[in-house]
C-alpha cells in the first residue's frame, strides 16, 4: 500500500458512515461468565457449562433462544442482543475452551 | 467511531503490527496495572487483566482483608443466611492469578504524576489506575439521620456490614404486629430492584414469624426497575393491591383483596418522600404523615465512594463521567473507572454491570498498554436477579452497545419477564437467582 492509497481510503472512510471494526468474540462470550462462569467453565445445577460446546449447538441455541423456539426466561433478552455472525465468534471461542 | 488520526495510525502501523504482534517483545518495562478497590468491579478487572496478558504487573489496593459482597445481602436480614457466607478473601484468588495486593487505604494522589499515597505513607505509581470504589451513602441527607444512628439504632446496611447484622437482630426482636418502615432511595443508587426485594422477603419472614406485622415502603419515587413483575408477585403472595396504573397487561389472575396487605408501598405521589426522622422514637416524618417504626431502616442517597471525589474524578452530581468505550475517565488521563461510581451511561448499578464493565475495560487496558485504541464495538450485559418471595424469581436482563455519538442503547427491546410467564419459570427464576450468586462470586472472586 503506498501513501497515496492510504490518503485516498481514508477519505473514502471520512465520506461515508465508518462500518465499526467487530465485536471480538471474546468479548461477547465474555458477557456470558457471569453466570456460566469464567471461558464458560463453571459447572452449575442451573446454568450449563459453555466450554467445549459444539459450535453448531451453542448457534443453534441462540438462534432458537432469539426466535423464542425454544422457550427461556430470561436467555431470549440475551439472544436478542447479538447478531448471527457473533453467535458464531461466540461459538468459536466456547468450543475452542477446554473443561478442566 | 474511528476517527482520521487511528485509521491512518491503523492503516501505517497494520504491516508493523502483523509482524511484532506482541507487546512483550519490545517493553522496555513490565507495565504496572494499579486497581483501587478488590469489589466486584476491581477484582473482576484484575481477573481478567491478567487472564489477557501475564506479563502485565497488577496491584490492587484494597482497605479490607475481607471483602463483604453486597449482593444478595438481605438474606442475612431474614435469616437465609449468615453475615460468613458473605465474606469473600482474597489469598488464593492472588495466588491463582499473580496479583499483588496492597491492604491499605489510598490518602491522595497526583494522577497528573501517576501516583498515590497509602496512608500507610508509601507511593505507589503506574501506567494505568483502575478505579473502582463503590458508593458512599449521604446518611446526612435526610433530616435527623447520621452515620453513628446508622450504625447504632437505625441501620442502612446498602454497604453490607456490621449494620446488616444489625438491621436482622431488630427484625428478629420486633415485636409482634410490629411496624417495620424501609426508607427507599432516591435514582440513581445501586442495585435497583433491591429495596423493594428486601421489603419482599421481610414481609414473607413476617408471615411466618411475626403474622400481624406491618411493612411500610416510604419512597420518593412512582415506580421502579422490575415494577410490575415485583407488583404481580406481591399480589400473589402478600395480598397487595396493584395501584391502577399498573394493571395494563396483568394476568387474569390479579385479584382485588378485601383484606389489607401487610406491605405498604407509599409513592411520591402519595406523599411517600421523608422529609426527616426522630432517631430516639424512630419516628418518619414523610410528606403524606407520620409513622413510629419498630424497625427502621433507611437506605439513603448515595453517590460515587469517597476515594473518587477525592482524587477529583466526579461531577458535580457525584458520579464519575466516563468515556464509555473503555470507561476511561474524563478528567484524568490513563485513568478508568468502573461500576456504581460511574454514570455509566444506561447501565444500571449493579454488581453484574461492574463486572461487565470490568471485562471490557480489561481488554481496552491491554490495548492501551500495547499503543492501540479500544474496540470501537463493545458489548456489555446486566442482570439483576430479584425475588418477591424465597421462591418467586423475577429478573431485568440488557444487553448494551454504543451507537454514533458514543451514545449507549439497550439492543433487547424489552427488559423484563413476561406478566404471563408460567408458576414454573417464576421457580426457576427463584432458583437462577441463588445459582447465579455462587457463579457470579466465582467469576469475579476466584
Amino acid at each position: 500500500m503506498n501513501i497515496n492509497k492510504i490518503l485516498l481510503s481514508s477519505l473514502f472512510v471520512l465520506a461515508l458512515p465508518v462500518m465499526a471494526e467487530p465485536m471480538p468474540g471474546e468479548m461477547a462470550a465474555q458477557t456470558c461468565a457471569a453466570c456460566h462462569g469464567t471461558q464458560g467453565k463453571l459447572v452449575n445445577e442451573a446454568f450449563p457449562a459453555l466450554a467445549g460446546m459444539p459450535k453448531a449447538q451453542f448457534v443453534q441455541a441462540m438462534t432458537d433462544f432469539k426466535s423464542g423456539k425454544r422457550a427461556s426466561t430470561l436467555m431470549i433478552k440475551v439472544a436478542e442482543g447479538f447478531t448471527p455472525e457473533e453467535y458464531e465468534a461466540m461459538a468459536d471461542y466456547f468450543a475452542a475452551q477446554k473443561l478442566d | 467511531m474511528m476517527n482520521r488520526r487511528q485509521f491512518l495510525t491503523a492503516a501505517s502501523l497494520g504491516a508493523l503490527s502483523l509482524a511484532l504482534p506482541t507487546r512483550g517483545l519490545f517493553a522496555q518495562a513490565q507495565a504496572h496495572v494499579v486497581v483501587l478497590g478488590g469489589g466486584v468491579g476491581g477484582a473482576t478487572f484484575a481477573k481478567y487483566l491478567k487472564l489477557a496478558d501475564k506479563s502485565i504487573r497488577v496491584t490492587v489496593i484494597e482497605k479490607n482483608r475481607t471483602y463483604i459482597r453486597p449482593y444478595g445481602s438481605t438474606e442475612v436480614v431474614t435469616g437465609h443466611i449468615g453475615m460468613k457466607d458473605l465474606e469473600v478473601t482474597y489469598d488464593d484468588f492472588a495466588r491463582k492469578y499473580g496479583i499483588e495486593f496492597v491492604f491499605d487505604t489510598v490518602v491522595g494522589g497526583d494522577l497528573d504524576k501517576k501516583s498515590l499515597r497509602l496512608a500507610g505513607g508509601k507511593d505507589i505509581s503506574y501506567d494505568k489506575l483502575v478505579v473502582s470504589p463503590g458508593i458512599e451513602i449521604l446518611y446526612d441527607k435526610i433530616e435527623g439521620y447520621s452515620e453513628s444512628i446508622a450504625n447504632t439504632s437505625i441501620p442502612n446496611g446498602w454497604i453490607p456490614g456490621e449494620q446488616t447484622q444489625l438491621l436482622a437482630n431488630q427484625l428478629k426482636a420486633m415485636p409482634q404486629g410490629g411496624t417495620f418502615v424501609l426508607v427507599a432511595p432516591p435514582n440513581p443508587y445501586r442495585c435497583p430492584p433491591g429495596p423493594y426485594e428486601r421489603a419482599s422477603l421481610v414481609t414473607e419472614w413476617c408471615a411466618k414469624h411475626n403474622p400481624n406485622a406491618k411493612i411500610v415502603i416510604l419512597d420518593p419515587k412512582n415506580q421502579f426497575v422490575t415494577d410490575k413483575n415485583m407488583l404481580l408477585g406481591w399480589n400473589r403472595l402478600y395480598n397487595f393491591n396493584i395501584p391502577a396504573e399498573f394493571m395494563e397487561g396483568m394476568p387474569s389472575d390479579v385479584k382485588t383483596h378485601t383484606t389489607p396487605s401487610h406491605l405498604e408501598w407509599v409513592r411520591a405521589k402519595e406523599g411517600g418522600k421523608v422529609k426527616s426522622i426522630d432517631a430516639a422514637s424512630k419516628t418518619v416524618h414523610f410528606e403524606a404523615g407520620t409513622i413510629q417504626a419498630d424497625v427502621l431502616n433507611i437506605i439513603a442517597p448515595m453517590r460515587a465512594g469517597k476515594i473518587a471525589q477525592q482524587l477529583g474524578l466526579t461531577d458535580e452530581k457525584g458520579w464519575c463521567p466516563v468515556n464509555l468505550t473503555d470507561f476511561a475517565s474524563n478528567h484524568f488521563k490513563d485513568v478508568y473507572v468502573l461500576g456504581d461510581a460511574t454514570h455509566g451511561g444506561m447501565a444500571p448499578k449493579s454488581g453484574f454491570s461492574a463486572n461487565s464493565q470490568a471485562k471490557v475495560t480489561a481488554m481496552a487496558v491491554v490495548n492501551a498498554l500495547a499503543g492501540k485504541e479500544p474496540n470501537e464495538n463493545p458489548v456489555w450485559e446486566n442482570t439483576c436477579y430479584a425475588l418477591a418471595g424465597s421462591d418467586y424469581g423475577l429478573f431485568v436482563a440488557d444487553v448494551f452497545r454504543l451507537k454514533e455519538g458514543n451514545v449507549m442503547y439497550r439492543v433487547n427491546p424489552n427488559r423484563y419477564p413476561s406478566l404471563q410467564q408460567t408458576p414454573v419459570q417464576i421457580r426457576q427464576g427463584a432458583a437462577y437467582q441463588q445459582a447465579w450468586i455462587r457463579s457470579f462470586t466465582q467469576d469475579c472472586f476466584a
